[in-house]
């Protein structure tokens, strides 16, 4: 049923204005406005804030996004049988294997991090993790041990996490989100990346729009001082370019006027005023000055490992931008720990860097949400495109593997402490509950109150969805 | 179970009971379809319809005859009473107990239509009446009554131009058709725009460019009747409209330049489809031969031929096929071939069509006429084509020059002979000797390795620098995981850059400083053949030598010889820098020395003295005799060349005995493989076997007899091949063969060749080329089989493929040649290192006849002759002179031939039926379809040509409503059909259906001219009507009359697109390079664009070009023109829209680019000269908005100076380029009124 839909012709602002006769004017505007944040933009604006379909806790997500495909064996999937299988050749003790991407077997591999059990929930934490193995911070997570991916190459993989379609140019789910729910502040994006230094394989279409307005795409933030294009004037002084501002507004009023009031122009005209607060409020966003030292350390921003800094001040952000309204914070990873955590080979120092990279800052972040209450309303999701293979690479990496590996979510409206799904006692395919990428999203979607199969955009003679025709919620970790 | 209600579908179908505003029952129907049956199936049949788990209410909405049976409240539909019927009241949401549907009120619009319908008699199609509860029943596919309904499969109408009332006011018929529908909703066009405002939309419009001052006065001066179509013919034959209208269709085939996906893969010569494009709207190309050209612009029989440089015009346009997104490492080819076809078929079908038959992928189209089985009809053209790079041959000066050669060649070859009576035993003998005579008199020669060791690498790398991983931490004393065993070690330990992660880790050894003090160093090298995996010797900081392996995991001596550079400094550095498959070296023992490290078997060199006495005493030609002298010398000690063979012979005779064995053992293993496998092609005939395709110069048969080639370095032809040594190495071409399956692990392809590459191409999948991860050992590129014949293999990840449709492929792009002599199918590998044919011939025979057994096959086996031949053996005189002076000739004419120049086109491959994919998947095969065109469009079947032929036949209504509907929306802002990519049921219905047809119509009247319908439609009075309402309209009469402005009661504002902002800042600051056609300009990179595949950086301000010749790579979009809705080039996109976010504001304020022009404009002004502060401001205000500043403006704008100067504390240029800064950013610049 999903090309079922109909779609009468949209009215935009400018129609909407004519209707109902009433022309331009303060008094006539302000009667049509949700509320005093979106007060300067007007109702044609994509990004004003709509209501979910339902109520939920939800209202922001952040997205860790592991690049490369962390090994689920050795983080949070605990599977004894590599230990005592060890050295032996998969083909016989597995059975057949599916083709890898470097198509280059070797011996089953067993982790070479202890696991322990912990926190209240008992989940199976590796030694690579400590600082989420914190009861504080553990007994917030629902794991999925089960998801799946359709793609074993990176490219293509990505599009499917970030989009539900292995193909290129589709929107991305913080795009989806945009369009879904909008944004609850209008001096920065609605859908921003924090990257850490690493683009994704598959490149800047990780985050685009897609078919959607442009209005949607992720806005790319480095973190250092200046972190997004064109947001620093380039005047020496402030007051030439506010010279500029009110002289182009004079001129503007005069165009306005000669077009009989063409809300377009009118837009573009307040599109000047937003783009001139967001050269402050962006600056401000990168002011750590107010953060207390404690928090700072928290984060790891003190650590001598530059890496963890990099990504503490990643966390820290997003933290900031939550704060702020920003509806999707993605996070991907700084750069230098060999191949993101594509460990082909050297997998032991390969992980061993990137955990340390990323486990000091999002323990941080969760009980940093926690202590500002706003863990309730944050959906924190942490996934890699893929996980890895139970047996070697070669010698000491493991391959892609996308037939069964673990993602967690926790924070806005997500059951602390559990786990659904279950590898095959390899950790090596999905056995029990196997989910999708879509389902991921489905349930990301329905955590903020969007039900996946409702949020539909026309394009291409049909009604596309982040979900296409699949998806189900994860009911499971839904509190 | 079904139920039919015939009485009551006569009743409703045919009783005539459409009432209301309805022409007829069809339209009453249409609107049905359209409007009511989409809002009842999403809104209501969840819990209303048969299909409903629970049927709620006792109410279905799924049937007319439900409506009016109603449920558990009563009937839900009076027909003809809107206010009776409980579905209104419902939907209203007026009476509080009684609100439907429950969560979500729908919109007035959509009440009202109901209302209209229900007036209208409530029509409903004859259909079944669904019974709850039954869920078997399958919708049924009926593509003719879909056909029928629909109102774009209809034929084009002629329709008559209506009366209007207004008689002074239509220009044309396009004004009458407008002019009667404002009447008839009680309006009235809007007052004309004024000159300047005309002028400006229609410049860029027609251009994507400003008018110039110039261009202003002219308009202003021209008193004429006729100015306005002075300045749009003017403007239709300028060069810059083909450029702006280019664009618009390149939207549409999602043109890029690069593949996107991991590593941004080159699309190479995209941009030859650009320029086709821009010269073919130049030159107003009718549109239908426009069409047929990409769709079949390859088999034409009679193709256009450029107009100045006379190569083939209509090829180029099927580029357009090939430039979607592509990834490398597909796990499945074969779904990666059908995400392509889908795209390539999304496009066609869009583009020219206005159907979205790519939605008929994976099940029959849900809402159009169109089947599964017609997706997959013209998935069988795609199957049965190839992607080809084809070399332009601008004026066919190759095609030329080769049938000269080839003519030339043939008369050469009428002398050629087999030498008799040379006597070539003369010469071995006589060579034989005096190398022997050489060594006896030579001192024993110097132990290579007795000089200074500088590092065997057994004590760890203290000597060297380690950066990266490759090298490890340490030497290693053998293979590391998965490499193969390595031979050839000394000692115990060496440098292996596969230490680190195998072939993907790079890292390097850098050595100490150090004096070199011996004229050789030697070492031990192994590995991948390239440069970046090499040893290399440093002097003065600049790379000096450099060795590498030989894509063997043999370590082998090698020698450089350092004379030149004694007493100086230097370094050696080890460097892996490669990732792919022999990503790495390896190298042991490096000893410098004063001897070369000589291979065992190696000998004097005979001086040349002794050998020029010795030729004219024997009666023998210098030259020869000399290269027969230096092969033994030079032997080596591999073995298998004739060198090797008599230098080791020279040496010690006993030791050649074993050749005579490893001749015998290489033809009793040459028996086996042929034996054991099967023979697919041996090109012994004289014409080329069926199914292969040729293009280019290069490839052609070499027949049934020996003759003579072009190509100095085996200048003898053998018969029996396909060779693009014939004609030398500076043609270029493509062998294809016919489409097979692939039913053996390996294809053996016996061959000599030297550059160019081999490929199998399963499944269409082209991207080998750049990346074999999970295709290994099916292309080899940048071979050198070192002037020997040899089996070639594809093998490794070929055997995966089995089963697969492919073909092979063999490319020589200009240098070097390849010559194929047979290919065959076999699970096993073929033989390697096949003996020479002098060898074969000599060892299993006594020395005392080797002479007579040489001259007699060399008189009469042209193998032999022609491997002699290649080494210099054969004394020129053994042939005609008048045949080498021929041959000579007409190699000269290689030095003539112009420089190659290629274009991505599409070719013919193997005809081919398609298989339905069933629910779109390709494991599942249904039925067989042959290629033929839509069914409801006649659905006839044939080539492409057909194809081509039907698409853009008369009785085909869409391809002429399409395009003009897409040139109207580019001049109106939005289509009569506003989906101008869908005119499908779920695009939108035509605002004014009979406008349409008539532009339609007239377009093919005037024989398919674009130029024609655009000046139309841009001389009309509709094109010129302000875009303010004429004030005589009450506005609250136009709010309920035209609010969305569907009847064209004034002409929309619309934004200038992104490459009109960027060109008409470059325009106004005097900074547009005016230059056409050729290679794109890099894309500028910010700090923002990074990633794999990242590209240098172009120029900030792209070297003032058109935004059209800026490169488009898909992963490094521009942000700037993204940032103004230029689409992501991944599918057609006939309708951009216009954004309005603050990034734009962002962009235009702050980025560099802007600013740069600024000043640029405000710098070149004030050098132009004198004029007063208020002439500069309006001649700026004009050139950036074609208006001039009324006095208010000129004002605020003189105030602005003078703030800024007192900020800057001086009047300088910095005022004026803030000035113009302000005026890029003014919406009177940056949109069109």
């Amino acid at each position: 049923m999903h090309c079922h839909q109909f779609h009468p012709r949209q009215l935009n602002r400018r129609d909407m204005l004519r209707r109902c006769a009433m022309g331009f004017g303060g008094v006539a505007m302000q009667a049509l406005l949700h509320d005093e944040a979106t007060a300067s933009v007007g109702i044609s604006d994509p990004l004003a804030p709509k209501a979910p379909h339902f109520p939920a806790k939800a209202r922001n997500v952040i997205f860790l996004y592991m690049d490369g495909g962390p090994s689920q064996v050795d983080t949070f999937d605990y599977k004894p049988l590599l230990e005592k299988y060890h050295g032996r050749d998969p083909r016989e003790v597995i059975g057949e294997l599916a083709p890898t991407q470097f198509d280059n077997v070797g011996k089953v591999l067993k982790s070479q991090w202890a696991f322990k059990q912990r926190g209240e929930s008992g989940a199976w934490v590796s030694d690579l993790f400590p600082h989420l193995a914190d009861p504080e911070v553990i007994d917030e997570i629902a794991f999925v041990k089960s998801m799946t991916s359709k793609f074993s190459e990176h490219t293509s993989a990505n599009y499917f996490l970030h989009t539900g379609s292995g193909l290129q140019g589709r929107p991305s789910m913080g795009a989806w989100f945009g369009y879904g729910l909008g944004t609850m502040n209008r001096n920065l994006p609605g859908f921003v990346v924090l990257n850490g230094g690493l683009i994704p394989p598959g490149g800047l279409d990780c985050f685009g729009s897609g078919f959607l307005p442009a209005a949607y795409q992720g806005s790319i933030f480095l973190p250092r001082e200046q972190p997004i294009a064109n947001i620093k004037p380039q005047e020496s002084d402030p007051r030439l370019q506010t010279n500029k501002l009110k002289l182009i507004a004079e001129l503007d009023r005069a165009t306005y006027a000669a077009s009989g009031y063409d809300p377009q122009i009118e837009g573009a005209i307040q599109n000047y005023e937003t783009a001139f607060r967001m050269q402050t409020s962006v600056p401000d966003l990168m002011d750590l000055r107010g953060e207390p030292d404690s928090v700072k350390k928290l984060y790891g921003l003190e650590t001598d490992f530059e890496n963890t800094k990099t990504f503490g001040l990643q966390c820290l952000l997003a933290r900031r931008l939550v704060e702020r309204g920003v509806r999707f914070i993605e996070l991907t990873c700084p750069t230098g720990n060999g191949d993101r955590w594509d460990q082909h080979g050297n997998l032991f120092e390969g992980h061993s860097r990137n955990c340390k990279t990323v486990d000091q800052p999002i323990a941080a972040l969760i009980k940093d949400l926690k202590r500002t209450g706003l863990l309730e309303s944050t959906l924190v999701v942490w996934a890699g495109e893929f996980g890895r293979t139970p047996f070697a690479q070669g010698g000491d990496g493991r391959d892609h593997n996308p037939f069964g590996f673990t993602v967690w979510m926790a924070g806005g409206g997500v059951k602390g402490g559990v786990s659904v799904g279950e590898t095959d006692e390899w950790g090596y395919r999905a056995v029990q509950d196997r989910f999708e990428m879509y389902d991921l999203h489905a349930t990301m979607l329905h955590l903020l109150g969007v039900e996946h199969t409702r949020s539909t955009f026309r394009f291409s003679g049909r009604d596309m969805r982040l979900t296409d025709v699949h998806g189900h919620v994860i009911k499971q970790i839904v509190a | 179970m079904i139920r039919s209600s015939t009485l009551l579908a006569l009743f409703l179908v045919f009783g005539g009971t459409a009432r209301g505003e309805f022409a007829d029952t069809a339209a009453a129907l249409t609107f049905f379809e359209e409007k009511i049956r989409p809002v009842l199936a999403e809104k209501c049949y969840s819990c209303h319809s048969a299909e409903a788990d629970k049927v709620k209410g006792s109410l279905q909405l799924d049937h007319l005859e439900h409506l009016l049976a109603g449920g558990d409240t009563g009937a839900s539909v009076v027909a003809g009473d809107a206010e009776a019927s409980l579905l209104v009241e419902a939907m209203s949401y007026e009476n509080k107990d009684l609100q439907m549907p429950p969560k979500e009120r729908l919109s007035p619009e959509v009440v009202e239509d109901f209302r209209k319908w229900i007036v209208a008699g409530a029509p409903w199609p004859e259909e079944p009446v669904p019974v709850a509860g039954d869920h078997s029943a399958p919708e049924v596919f009926d593509l003719e009554k879909r056909h029928r309904e629909h109102w774009s499969w209809r034929p084009l109408a002629v329709p008559a131009i209506p009366a209007v009332a207004g008689k002074e006011w239509p220009r044309s018929p396009i004004d009458s058709f407008i002019l009667a529908r404002l009447e008839a909703a009680k309006l009235r066009p809007a007052e004309p725009a004024d000159d300047r405002t005309w002028l400006r939309r229609v410049h860029f419009d027609l251009t994507g460019l400003p008018p110039t001052l110039e261009e202003i006065r002219r308009f202003l001066d021209d008193s004429s009747p006729e100015r306005r179509a002075t300045v749009v013919d003017g403007l239709l034959a300028s060069s810059h409209y083909g450029e702006k209208w280019a664009r618009h269709w390149m939207d549409l085939v999602r043109y890029a330049e690069t593949y996107g996906h991991e590593f941004d893969y080159p699309i190479d010569y995209a941009y030859e489809y650009r320029d086709y494009l821009i010269r073919a709207f130049n030159a107003d190309l009718p549109y239908d031969q426009f069409a047929r050209e990409h769709i079949a612009g390859d088999l034409m029989r009679e193709p256009r031929l450029n107009a100045e440089e006379k190569f083939n015009e209509s090829v180029l346009a099927t580029g357009f096929w090939y430039l979607s997104e592509a990834t490398h490492a597909p796990t499945d080819v074969l779904a990666n071939e059908a995400d392509h076809m889908s795209n390539q078929i999304d496009v066609y079908s869009k583009a020219f069509l206005g159907l979205t038959v790519s939605c008929a992928r994976c099940h029959d189209h849900k809402f159009d006429a169109i089947s599964t089985a017609d997706y997959y009809a013209l998935t069988g053209y795609l199957h049965g084509s190839a992607r080809t790079e084809r070399s332009m041959d601008p004026g066919g000066t190759r095609r030329d020059t080769a049938a000269r050669q080839r003519a030339l060649l043939t008369s050469a070859n009428a002398e050629f002979g087999m030498p008799g009576g040379v006597d070539f035993g003369k010469y071995l003998s006589v060579s034989t000797a005096l190398v022997r005579e050489a060594f006896a008199k030579s001192p024993a020669p110097a132990d290579p390795w007795a000089g200074i060791v500088f590092d065997d690498f057994e004590g760890g790398y203290g000597k060297w620098t380690v950066s990266g991983e490759a090298f490890g931490k340490a030497p290693v004393t053998g293979a590391i995981g998965a490499q193969k065993p390595i031979a050839g070690i000394s000692g115990k330990h060496f440098a292996n850059s596969f230490a680190g992660k195998g072939d993907r880790s790079k890292g390097s050894l850098r050595s100490q400083p150090f004096v070199i003090e011996k004229p050789y160093l030697n070492f031990h090298i192994g590995g991948g053949s390239h440069a970046t995996t090499a040893l290399e010797l440093h002097v003065g900081g600049k790379k000096v030598r450099t060795a590498s392996g030989k894509n063997v995991d043999t370590l082998a001596a090698a020698s450089w010889e350092l004379s030149e550079f004694r007493g100086q400094s230097a370094e050696l550095v080890l460097v892996d820098d490669h990732e792919g498959g022999w990503g790495h070296v390896i190298v042991d023992r490096l000893v410098f020395s004063d001897a070369p490290a000589m291979t065992e078997g190696s000998l004097p060199l005979v001086d040349r003295e002794t050998i020029a006495a010795a030729a004219t005493s024997q009666g023998l030609e210098a030259g020869v005799l000399e290269r027969w002298c230096d092969l033994i010398s030079k032997g080596g000690n591999e073995g298998t060349s004739p060198g090797s063979f008599l230098s080791r012979w020279t040496l010690d005779p006993r030791s050649v005995k074993s050749a005579a064995k490893a001749v015998a053992d290489a033809a009793a293993r040459d028996d086996d493989f042929l034996a054991g496998s099967t023979l697919y092609e041996a090109f012994d005939k004289d014409v080329l076997p069926d199914g292969w395709a040729l293009s280019g110069e290069a490839f052609s048969l070499t027949g049934t007899k020996p003759g003579f080639t072009l190509t100095e370095a085996h200048f003898l032809s053998l018969p029996g091949m396909i060779s693009s040594a014939t004609l030398g190495e500076k043609h270029s071409g493509v062998l294809r063969s016919p489409t097979f399956t692939i039913d053996s692990d390996q294809i053996h392809v016996r061959l000599r060749g030297q550059g160019g590459y081999m490929r199998v191409v399963m499944d269409n999948y082209h991207m080998a080329v750049f990346q074999p991860l999970l295709f290994r050992g099916t292309i080899q590129k940048d071979f050198d089989t070192a002037g020997r014949f040899q089996w070639k293999s594809f093998d490794a990840d070929l055997k995966k493929y089995r089963g697969h449709r492919a073909y092979l492929e063999f490319v020589d792009e200009g240098a070097g040649s390849l010559e194929v002599d047979e290919i065959r199918f076999s699970d096993a590998p073929a033989p390697q290192a096949e003996p020479h044919p002098f060898v074969a011939l000599l060892a299993p025979v006594e020395e005392k006849d080797w002479a007579p057994a040489l001259n007699a096959a060399a008189s009469s086996d042209p193998v032999l002759l022609a491997s002699l031949g290649a080494a210099g053996l054969v004394p020129g005189d053994v042939f005609s002179p008048a045949a080498l002076k021929t041959a000579a000739e007409s190699r000269a004419l290689d030095d003539t031939l112009p420089p190659e120049r290629f274009a991505l086109t599409m070719a013919e491959g193997t005809p081919e039926n398609a298989r339905v994919y069933v629910r779109g998947s390709h494991r599942s095969l249904g039925e067989e379809v042959p290629p033929r065109f839509l069914e409801a469009l006649g659905g006839k079947a044939g080539d492409r040509l057909t194809l081509a032929a039907e698409t853009v036949a008369p009785e085909n209504p869409l391809t002429s409503r399409v395009i003009v509907n897409r040139l109207w929306h580019h001049l109106m802002g939005e289509g009569l059909v506003p989906s101008v990519d869908d005119f499908g049921p779920m695009g939108q219905l035509p605002s004014h259906p009979e406008l349409l047809d008539w532009l339609a119509t007239d377009l093919i009247a005037h024989a398919w001219s674009l130029k024609h319908t655009i000046r139309e439609i841009v001389l009309s009075q509709t094109y010129a009507q302000a875009s303010v309402v004429n004030p005589d309209i009450d506005k609250n009469f136009l709010a309920t009359a035209d609010p969305t402005n569907l009847l064209l009661h004034h002409m929309p504002v619309r934004r200038l697109s992104a490459e009109a902002i960027r060109d008409g800042i470059l325009a106004v600051s005097g900074s547009l390079d005016p230059a056409l056609y050729g290679p794109s300009v890099a894309t500028h990179r910010t700090d923002f664009m990074s990633g794999r595949g990242a590209r240098a950086s172009g120029p900030l301000d792209g070297a003032g070009r058109r935004t059209v010749y800026g490169a488009i790579y898909r992963n490094f979009l521009s942000p700037f023109l993204m940032t103004f809705d230029m689409p992501n080039p991944f599918g057609p996109k006939g309708n951009r829209g216009a954004s309005n976010v603050p990034a734009q504001a962002l962009a235009l304020m702050n980025d560099p680019f802007v600013i740069d022009q600024g000043k640029k404009w405000a710098d070149r002004l004030l050098a132009e000269g004198q004029l007063t502060d208020e002439a500069r401001i309006a001649l700026m205000y004009e050139s950036a908005t074609a208006h001039l500043p009324d006095p208010a403006i000129t004002a605020a704008l003189a105030a602005f100076l003078k703030e800024q100067s007192t900020t800057y504390g001086t009047t300088d240029a910095r005022a004026w380029s803030d000035l113009a800064h302000v005026l890029f950013n003014q919406k009177e610049f940056l949109y069109l009124r």
